[in-house]
């Protein structure tokens, strides 16, 4: 269609007319990309048990939105993959062997109580599979028990083995091993090296700043090394509190979450620190050996708080009419 | 570093000159008069020079035609005029009187004045606002002593404390009466708050006043012709033109080898700060230094999405404001709370928009909070 005077029609746009390029979806993708080595390393452990966890975490996950969109009666935006995301680190999450309703309710719950409750994409004010994941934990922690659940494996939990029987049994575990996986823990969260792998390709891609990313390993490792110095025949080496658990997938996945974090350098660091050294607190003096996934929903919690740490604005002008 | 955002001025290149080229028709220019009052009618002659559109509160400047010719339509936005004949019309006054009736002959010529205070800071800003928007490195380098003839007219109409030139560092440029201040090349150092933060150290200083290089060249060729303006620099993509103010930007962008077709956008200015116009009719401001033509792709630059938190505009705004939360509360109305995230230090660099992962036309969302805010009555300003 052409007005009469043979104008070709313009498309008329507010500034800045041009774009970085960087899109949600892009930035989903780029994710689940940094996600694969990870699950192609519990899929060499686990096999089909990994295969399942994660297909049905995130076929769930994806349904669920859907259907949640539609009775919101609003555009059905499973193409730019961030529920899929969500539904995988969710996955990454749970024991191998959980029973299939577990991760289909785990799933269920962290992208409704978790997201759309609060409005869909980037309203959660906490990583949505840490919520699904937290609900889990606290209703049926015998199915969420790495040990109980695979008694049939050879591997063994070694946050449990550190909780129950002390940091001499660490020794037993190789950094080796334990960078290639050889331990029990989160289908994809405990497959520490693959995990560092895919951490390493976000930050080259720029999809996360390595702020929060390193403060958390910060602030695991400063506090981790307080309590080896205290007294190491009672505290684990910071090594193994690295690379036991999900504190890798948490620094790099779940703590970058963008709801869910600060923004500006300053807060971003002041939250990972914070969620880092709870980490260590949970796991010396918590009931659960794993304390990654309650610290950062605590970290996530203050956020707010972090957020009120900003730099003087530019000029400082309070009044509109100044401007012009 | 990205090509955009590099404000080293290129290499002079030559000056297309749009009335030597083979138009294939007469030249018909647009002037946009919206706010103004016309003072012309349909199909009354016209000679060069002579005052369009005047604004009857007596703030903004008047508008001259760039051409003798006829008046073919006069709408409430826009004037268009057809070149014929040669009429010029009589030359202006420019007595010295007193500092008001110097500035209001300047207003009277076409120039802006409304952001000159009297005993300033005056900062004359040659550094490009946006990558490419370098048509005035002809006018400082060639076209100097008018550049000076207009300061020393500034100087008496303004008695500024002190002049100072903000060139990008890297250039020799200098000009009669004012210090060299050296300004990094990259966006937004070129836009006017930052060039005062620059230059004085201070941000958002109440006694400074402003005036791009291109603007300060046009009031010395005023003042040394005794005409208003008629033809002005503007770069359209890497071609600079000498074309009379009102050439409508598809006769320039045509002349400049673009091929523009359905859905691309044609916008006075850079890609970063600029205004799209609707129709290629549209002519060039007195102001405009640049027309940007931008081709079309699969996808709309800016969607209607929910903001995400990731942060990106919060670590790149160069005001250090938070423009997600600004705009998440201008978004549903509570212009407001805005007020309370500092939405007044913004200067509009657009930066939050260029780098938004959600694609949210954040600064449109800044720009709708202040205009409401505006209405509102004026409050006290807090600043010490």
């Amino acid at each position: 269609m052409k007005p009469i005077t043979g104008s070709p029609i313009l498309t008329v746009s507010a500034p800045a007319h041009v774009h970085c390029g960087r899109t949600i979806k892009n930035s989903a993708l780029e994710t689940i990309i940094a996600l694969l080595p990870a699950a192609i390393f519990a899929i060499w452990h686990y096999q089909l048990l990994a295969v399942r966890v994660l297909a049905l975490a995130g076929f769930t996950a994806v349904v669920t939105e859907t259907i949640c969109l539609y009775i919101m009666k609003r555009e059905i935006e499973a193409d730019n993959y961030t529920t899929l995301l969500c539904g995988l680190m969710f996955g990454f999450l749970m024991p191998p062997a959980a029973p299939w309703w577990l991760i289909v309710l785990g799933s269920t719950f962290s992208i409704i109580i978790g997201r759309m409750i609060f409005g869909g994409i980037g309203t959660g004010p906490l990583c949505a599979p840490l919520v699904g994941w937290a609900i889990l934990i606290v209703s049926w922690p015998d199915l969420m028990d790495f040990d109980m659940t695979m008694l049939a494996s050879e591997l063994t939990y070694p946050l449990s083995q550190l909780k129950n029987f002390g940091p001499e049994v660490l020794d037993e575990y190789s950094l080796k091993s334990l960078v290639l996986g050889n331990q029990l823990g989160g289908t994809g969260a405990a497959q520490a090296g693959a995990i560092l792998l895919g951490g390493l390709y976000l930050l080259v891609r720029k999809i996360i700043r390595p702020d929060i990313p390193f403060s958390f390993i910060c602030g695991v490792l400063l506090t981790a090394t307080l309590f080896y110095l205290i007294d190491p025949l009672e505290y684990a080496h910071p090594q193994y509190h690295l690379l036991c658990g999900s504190t890798l997938f948490g620094a790099f996945f779940l703590a970058t979450d963008n709801s869910s974090s600060p923004v500006g350098h300053l807060p971003m660091i002041a939250y990972g620190l914070t969620a880092g050294i709870l980490v260590i607190i949970i796991r010396v003096y918590g009931m659960y050996p794993d304390g990654v996934p309650f610290a950062i929903l605590l970290a996530n919690l203050m956020t707010p708080l972090f957020d009120k740490i900003r730099p003087a604005p530019f000029g400082g002008v309070t009044n509109i009419h100044l401007q012009r | 570093m990205n090509p955009l955002f590099s404000l080293t001025p290129s290499e002079r290149g030559p000056i297309v000159n749009v009335r030597e080229q083979d138009l294939g028709s007469d030249l018909v220019i647009c002037l946009e008069i919206t706010g103004l009052n016309p003072l012309v009618e349909k199909g009354q002659d016209i000679a060069k020079g002579q005052m369009l559109a005047a604004d009857n509160s007596g703030k903004r400047a008047s508008l001259h035609s760039s051409v003798s010719g006829k008046v073919t339509g006069l709408k409430k936005d826009f004037i268009t005029i057809r070149e014929e004949g040669t009429a010029i019309a009589q030359q202006l006054e420019f007595a010295s009187v007193n500092p008001e009736t110097m500035l209001s002959n300047l207003r009277n010529s076409g120039i802006e004045t409304r952001g000159l205070k009297q005993s300033c800071t005056l900062i004359i800003n040659a550094v490009p606002a946006e990558a490419g928007i370098d048509g005035h490195r002809f006018l400082i380098e060639e076209f100097n002593h008018i550049m000076a003839e207009g300061l020393n007219y500034l100087k008496k109409a303004l008695s500024p404390k002190a002049c100072a030139l903000a060139i990008p560092s890297g250039m020799d440029w200098t000009l009669a009466g004012c210090t060299v201040h050296e300004v990094p090349p990259i966006y937004p150092a070129g836009l006017n708050a930052m060039v005062i933060s620059t230059v004085t150290g201070k941000e958002m200083p109440p006694e400074v006043s402003v005036i791009s290089a291109a603007a300060l060249y046009r009031i010395g060729r005023t003042i040394h012709g005794r005409q208003p303006v008629s033809e002005i620099m503007v770069k359209v993509g890497a071609t600079l033109f000498q074309t009379p103010i009102g050439t409508q930007t598809g006769l320039l962008a045509r002349l400049a080898g673009f091929e523009i077709s359905d859905h691309d956008r044609v916008i006075l200015g850079g890609p970063l700060s600029g205004e799209a116009v609707y129709t290629l009719r549209h002519g060039v401001t007195p102001e405009t230094e640049a027309v940007t033509i931008l081709a079309s792709g699969p996808e709309p630059a800016i969607k209607d999405a929910p903001c995400v938190g990731c942060g990106e505009c919060v670590i790149k705004c160069p005001a250090r404001l938070m423009p997600n939360m600004i705009s998440r509360h201008a978004e549903f109305g509570l212009f407001e709370n805005t007020l309370s995230y500092n939405i007044a230090s913004c200067f509009e660099c657009g930066l939050c928009t260029y780098w938004c992962t959600a694609q949210r036309p954040v600064l449109q969302y800044i720009r709708l909070a202040k205009k409401e805010l505006a209405k509102q009555p004026i409050l006290e300003d807090l600043r010490n």
